[in-house]
């Protein structure tokens, strides 16, 4: 290549962009895109469409046998359902996640000049935002059922923002896990199986001293069981400190342990 | 300073396996490097490096000036990379990839709207610019990848083995944009599998094999340098390939299939030889032709002896 060519070249030569645009911007941008998914129709009948199915189906199971026991299923039990669609939201999280890594969507972020902070935090955005979508649907649901706040505004807020910051939580968890695991099937098996367990050995459908003895400490100690008393705590008037704070202690320990697991697996993959 | 990739003693180890062995190379402004090499060559490993999703273990790289090791956001901001699978967001139609991608990269809302309809035309998309990308063919989605990474003009341009699957029609459109792209005074990177697309559109041909650079040079430079002519021999019918390999299988370079055989041979004299190893066996020669070696033969005659070496 001769010199005058070169020169050419060279004024031809798109010019390098500027400076990046700071992670504000980079955030909208990422925000933006997982927002449009998670109102999708695919998306919302996993936020709103099958929590609502699943309070329908324990509702017709579980209510005539709870009040017969002098148990308001509405009030009971909307906290349970409600957790387990906080579940399937951080599961649902990590499956785009790693949808994203397989699609290459993910690599081609990461050789784009954006900032890494964003991508984690557009990244949980999303998923308070979805934690909130099916709070609101699940709470308006229990309404029907029996379900009330009887603690005024401020212990309503609290339930709500107690319930997004627990699908944070949970999201951090499966996050770490959708950046470990490549193979897509052993990652949907591994975000499945937990959940059953700790679900039913919760204070969730059926109190603590009614599970046999050996299994009553799990229970009882069980992260679902406490972050279940806080949110019916919240809701009931036997509003305590007591009763929210294992919960609180779980959410704070959950939300700092995952945070430390995310940042290190999301930084193996993405500076190797 | 025309340089806009630089790698030089680039080296990556995988645990034991060395996948590049001080690779180094150059790709000034406005010139298509085409990386040719076989599956497992470290074509990707290369890439990846350079478009900073992996750390070397040893040797430089600089894009345009920018080390991406310690100022990976600066290399970022001016490589546009077109990976090996598309990377799309399947759940959204192209022209939400598009726009998506270009406001990544900087583009105003209204700005990265009018970039991603400029896009869609250009690359024949718009029918299809609100069908999910799932739905989409994979000659299609190969097309829109390009477009997403070209949706923000960028200085350097990195293609790694990009009409892998494409039909005639749509590789020729890329050919034809890597051409333009090239024009404009952009820096290419182009791996291939395919040597008649390395023919086509590099400027420059580095083969690689194992990690190792093998030759660097225009295509014609390669061919001289592997033997500056090819000897292609087909035998009568009925001729034995066990018996072709025997009598001409040990000459250097030499690659037979069934009754036919090349030869690359530095002078036209050395067909004397060839015919000699012939005239005590019981094949007969059915045409000759003297030419110049293809690229294929330059890629085996290249690639080859390593091999023997490796499963000895």
């Amino acid at each position: 290549m001769t010199t005058t060519s070169d020169v050419a070249a060279v004024t031809g030569a798109p010019a390098p962009p500027g400076r990046p645009a700071g992670w504000q911007h980079d955030f909208h941008v990422l925000f933006d895109r997982l927002r449009v998914r998670s109102f999708s129709r695919g998306g919302l009948v996993a936020t709103v469409v099958q929590p609502l199915l699943f309070f329908a189906i324990f509702y017709c199971t579980f209510a005539g046998m709870l009040d017969a026991r002098g148990i308001d299923f509405g009030r009971f039990v909307t906290p349970t359902v409600l957790v387990q669609a906080l579940m399937f939201v951080a599961i649902g999280s990590a499956t785009e996640l790693a949808a994203d890594r397989s699609s290459g969507v993910f690599s081609r972020i990461l050789t784009s000049p954006v900032d890494m902070r964003a991508m984690s935090l557009a990244h949980l955005a999303v998923v308070a935002l979805q934690g909130l979508l099916s709070s609101v649907a699940l709470v308006l649901a229990g309404h029907l059922a029996g379900f009330r706040f009887d603690n005024g505004v401020l212990a309503a807020m609290g339930f709500v923002v107690f319930a997004v910051a627990f699908t944070v939580a949970l999201s951090l968890a499966t996050a770490t896990i959708a950046l470990r695991l490549r193979n897509l099937e052993a990652l949907s098996a591994v975000l499945h199986l937990p959940y059953l367990p700790l679900l039913v050995l919760s204070t969730g459908f059926v109190e603590a001293d009614l599970f046999p003895g050996w299994l009553q400490p799990f229970v009882e100690a069980s992260p679902v069981s406490g972050v279940i008393d806080a949110l019916r705590a919240l809701s009931t008037a036997e509003l305590s400190w007591g009763a929210t704070l294992p919960g609180l202690a779980w959410l704070v320990g959950l939300v700092a342990f995952f945070s430390w697991t995310t940042t290190v697996a999301f930084r193996k993959v993405a500076i190797r | 300073m025309t340089e806009a990739i630089s790698l030089s003693d680039l080296t990556k180890r995988f645990g034991e396996q060395t996948a590049l062995d001080r690779v180094s190379l150059r790709i000034p402004t406005g010139t298509v490097v085409g990386l040719l090499g076989p599956n497992g060559a470290g074509k990707t490993t290369l890439i990846n490096c350079l478009t900073t999703l992996l750390r070397p273990d040893g040797g430089t790289i600089r894009v345009l000036g920018h080390d991406p090791v310690t100022d990976p956001s600066q290399v970022r901001a001016n490589i546009a990379v077109t990976g090996q699978f598309a990377a799309l967001d399947e759940q959204i139609s192209p022209r939400e990839n598009l726009v998506f991608f270009g406001r990544l990269l900087g583009l105003g809302r209204g700005e990265a709207q009018q970039r991603a309809g400029e896009m869609l035309e250009r690359f024949e998309l718009g029918e299809a610019a609100y069908t999910p990308v799932g739905y989409l063919s994979g000659g299609m989605r190969r097309r829109l990848d390009l477009a997403v990474s070209l949706v923000v003009p960028r200085p350097v341009l990195v293609l790694d083995e990009p009409t892998t699957g494409l039909d005639p029609r749509s590789r020729k459109l890329l050919w034809d944009m890597v051409r333009a792209e090239a024009r404009r005074g952009v820096a290419v990177l182009l791996t291939t599998q395919y040597l008649e697309e390395a023919d086509q559109l590099a400027d420059r041909i580095v083969v690689i094999d194992k990690g190792r650079v093998l030759a660097d040079g225009s295509s014609d430079e390669l061919k001289r340098d592997v033997g500056g002519i090819m000897c292609r021999l087909t035998m009568t019918s009925g001729a034995d390939a066990e018996e072709v390999r025997r009598a001409l299988g040990d000459l250097p370079g030499v690659t037979t299939e069934g009754d036919k055989a090349a030869v690359p041979m530095s002078r036209p004299e050395d067909v004397a030889a060839v015919l000699g190893r012939l005239a005590g066996t019981g094949l007969r020669i059915a045409d000759i032709e003297v030419t110049k070696p293809t690229l294929d033969e330059v890629f085996f005659a290249l690639t080859e002896p390593m091999e023997k070496e490796a499963t000895r």
